[in-house]
């Protein structure tokens, strides 16, 4: 099941597309969207 | 973000004409941030499309799965994150 909205978000670190670090707890003081998709290059 | 690795989201940037947000590789260990999250489809070894927007607190303020054919809204969940 997908966590749910009024729980801290699951922190995390990872590359971006550009290979710097991005890690969320660094984002705080500022809203984050997070999308997940399956796979880059597919329409699935 | 997805299972992807740095390089194939590299690429997909470019192939995309750029773009302005951070393409993230949830790739080694692949998925563990779609699993932190609960919405890694075991079966297929890929996340499911799904948003969260996050609070300047850092808590989950909206959380949303997308059936196959359906996709996120930017604009909406850019006005959720804007309050």
């Amino acid at each position: 099941m997908a966590i749910e909205a009024g729980i801290p978000a699951p922190d995390f670190t990872l590359a971006s597309h550009e290979n710097e670090p991005i890690t969320l707890s660094e984002l705080r003081g500022n809203p984050v969207v997070l999308v997940f998709h399956p796979l880059s290059f597919t329409g699935g | 973000m997805s299972v992807d690795s740095f390089a194939s989201q590299k690429a997909f940037a470019e192939a995309n004409g750029g773009i302005s947000f951070k393409l993230l590789a949830d790739f080694h260990p692949k998925g563990a941030v779609a699993q932190a999250y609960g919405i890694y489809n075991e079966d297929r070894g890929v996340a499911g499309r799904s948003s969260f927007v996050i609070d300047s607190e850092g808590v989950i303020q909206d959380a949303r799965t997308y059936p196959p054919g359906e996709l996120p809204d930017p604009q909406e969940l850019l006005g959720i994150a804007k309050g």
